[in-house]
């Protein structure tokens, strides 16, 4: 068993095989041999680390992605934006934990979780409005009308056609 | 209550992540309208492909565009898809047997030449994209006239004009030390342009041949010729190879003729495509051996680099007990060549001749052997 502190100094006890989804984790354990120290995650809270062990424990067992995976002609294709059915039940979440867990999988370093979090943001994204993006992200227009018609004109160059 | 704002809580890296999962070019370029941050990070990925214009005023919106720099140096793909004829590119009408073909609007054609024109002086210039390495020709095969060839006794069919113009405009270019990725779907004349990358200077790692012929063996040309010295991703889609019998040389396909001047490949994908059979006084005999479990044989020993094959449709070692011929021995027994191209046998008895054809659980023995030998590989 591994123990790790969150930010809010709550302690989670996880198997090694479930929480070595993170290479952060995997790293740290790697470098500090057999040991009963806690390990801090000062940027994790605990309700994050909550969801972040569900999902490592969900797909406990399953291949890493090896870092010299095959950059073969796919890469330059467009990127599937499917999510299987359990990851998207997982991430029905408020938009605030749907960022948190963005930034922990980030920090964390499981690439898996990372895919999941920006994924369902694309998604959100799909159909929507300039208008309508800014709301749902609560984004600030900070253009000058002047600048805003130079990007329309802009766009006009590269509309799907 | 408001929503949390994305920008001050997401750093800039993982907004960028997010916008890299989004497929829509709309979406994309909406993005960038959005504000100051998301433009900065949306504008790469919104103006990474160009999707050559078929527009009246394509030569305008290119020219226009090029003068963008800050824009032109983040394509780095080129993509061209075809109208099927309900853009007002070109007309849909019937012909004397009631087929939809295309046809040149009768009442400006003037225009119809302008804009070929037009989409010719953009192919001629992709080198203004400094960036480029991947090029995509999708054309169009449904209205295409049957037998599905350009024949010279005939006129011309408009998409074959404008395919014609597009393959001499990359063949007279320079993109042979630029281009990478090249797929091209349904081009009639893709000995041009394949011509074009058979360079020692050529720079393509990754090519993409789907349907693209008059019928569907690509030439001996293309086989004994051709030679892309950095080739690593090779992918036939529909595609026939044929069987030569010659003297000195144990029988052997022109793909295996191929193969052994491109031992760089580390990928090969198969998708449909079959042994081509000689053209037999019957159409209903087969025309046997023609299996691919020779060929998946000499994979592995021509290709010292090769990692990933995939062929579909796969053998399998336990065909489905409702069907006594699945997929795959359909595939690469129903059909046979001759010089009107493939035509399949409807007619065949399949369950009669069952004895007759090779066992496609040896097939798939074939198969899982090769795929073994690459999992080491790996």
């Amino acid at each position: 068993m591994v123990l790790l502190v969150t930010s809010d100094n709550e302690q989670f006890n996880a198997d090694k095989d479930v929480v070595e989804r993170s290479v952060l984790i995997k790293n740290m354990l790697e470098d500090v041999g057999e040991s009963d120290q806690p390990i801090p995650l000062p940027n994790v809270s605990s309700s994050v680390l909550k969801k972040v062990l569900e999902y490592c424990e969900h797909h406990r067992g399953e291949p890493l992605p090896s870092a010299d995976a095959d950059q073969s002609q796919d890469e330059t294709r467009k990127r599937t934006t499917d999510i299987s059915e359990w990851d998207q039940k997982f991430i029905t979440v408020d938009q605030e934990m749907l960022f948190e867990i963005i930034l922990a999988a980030n920090y964390l370093d499981i690439k898996s979780l990372l895919d999941v979090g920006c994924k369902t943001v694309a998604n959100m994204i799909k159909g929507k409005t300039p208008e309508e993006i800014r709301k749902l992200f609560n984004i600030v227009n900070d253009f000058t009308p002047e600048e805003e018609a130079q990007i329309k004109k802009e766009n006009e160059w590269a509309e799907d056609r | 209550m408001n929503n949390p704002q994305i920008a001050p809580l997401l750093p800039p890296e993982l907004i960028n992540a997010i916008i890299s999962e989004v497929d829509s070019k709309q979406v994309l370029l909406n993005l960038r309208l959005t504000s100051k941050t998301f433009s900065e990070i949306a504008t790469p990925h919104a103006f990474r492909t160009f999707d050559v214009p078929m527009k009246s005023n394509a030569k305008r919106l290119a020219m226009e565009f090029w003068e963008a720099l800050d824009l032109v140096r983040h394509v780095q793909e080129v993509r061209l898809n075809a109208p099927d004829g309900t853009e007002g590119f070109w007309d849909v009408v019937k012909d004397d047997e009631g087929n939809d073909v295309l046809q040149l609007p009768l009442t400006s054609e003037w225009e119809w030449t302008y804009r070929i024109e037009d989409i010719k002086f953009i192919f001629s210039n992709l080198v203004k994209f400094p960036r480029l390495h991947t090029l995509r020709l999708y054309c169009i095969e449904k209205y295409r006239p049957q037998p599905r060839w350009e024949d010279p006794d005939y006129e011309p069919t408009p998409s074959y004009m404008l395919e014609l113009e597009i393959c001499r405009a990359i063949a007279s270019s320079k993109l042979v030390e630029m281009v990478q990725t090249f797929e091209i779907q349904h081009l009639l004349p893709y000995r041009l342009v394949l011509h074009h990358f058979n360079s020692p200077s050529s720079r393509l790692t990754s090519l993409t041949i789907t349907d693209c012929l008059r019928n569907p063996c690509i030439s001996l040309w293309f086989w004994r010729v051709i030679t892309f010295p950095r080739l690593q991703h090779l992918h036939l889609e529909k595609v026939g190879i044929k069987i030569r019998q010659e003297p000195f040389v144990p029988p052997h396909t022109d793909l295996e003729t191929f193969l052994l001047r491109h031992g760089s490949i580390k990928t090969l994908k198969l998708h449909k495509c079959l042994i081509a059979g000689r053209e037999l006084d019957d159409p209903n005999e087969l025309d046997f051996p023609r299996t691919w479990a020779p060929v998946w044989e000499s994979v592995a020993e021509i290709l010292p680099h090769l990692i990933r094959f995939d062929f579909e449709p796969a053998p399998r070692r336990h065909a489905d007990e409702n069907s006594t011929f699945v997929d795959y021995i359909k595939l690469v027994y129903g059909l046979y060549y001759s010089s009107l191209g493939y035509h399949s046998m409807p007619s065949y008895d399949w369950e009669a001749n069952a004895d007759d054809l090779p066992s496609e659980r040896d097939e798939a023995v074939a198969w899982e052997e090769l795929q073994l030998t690459l999992e080491k590989r790996r």
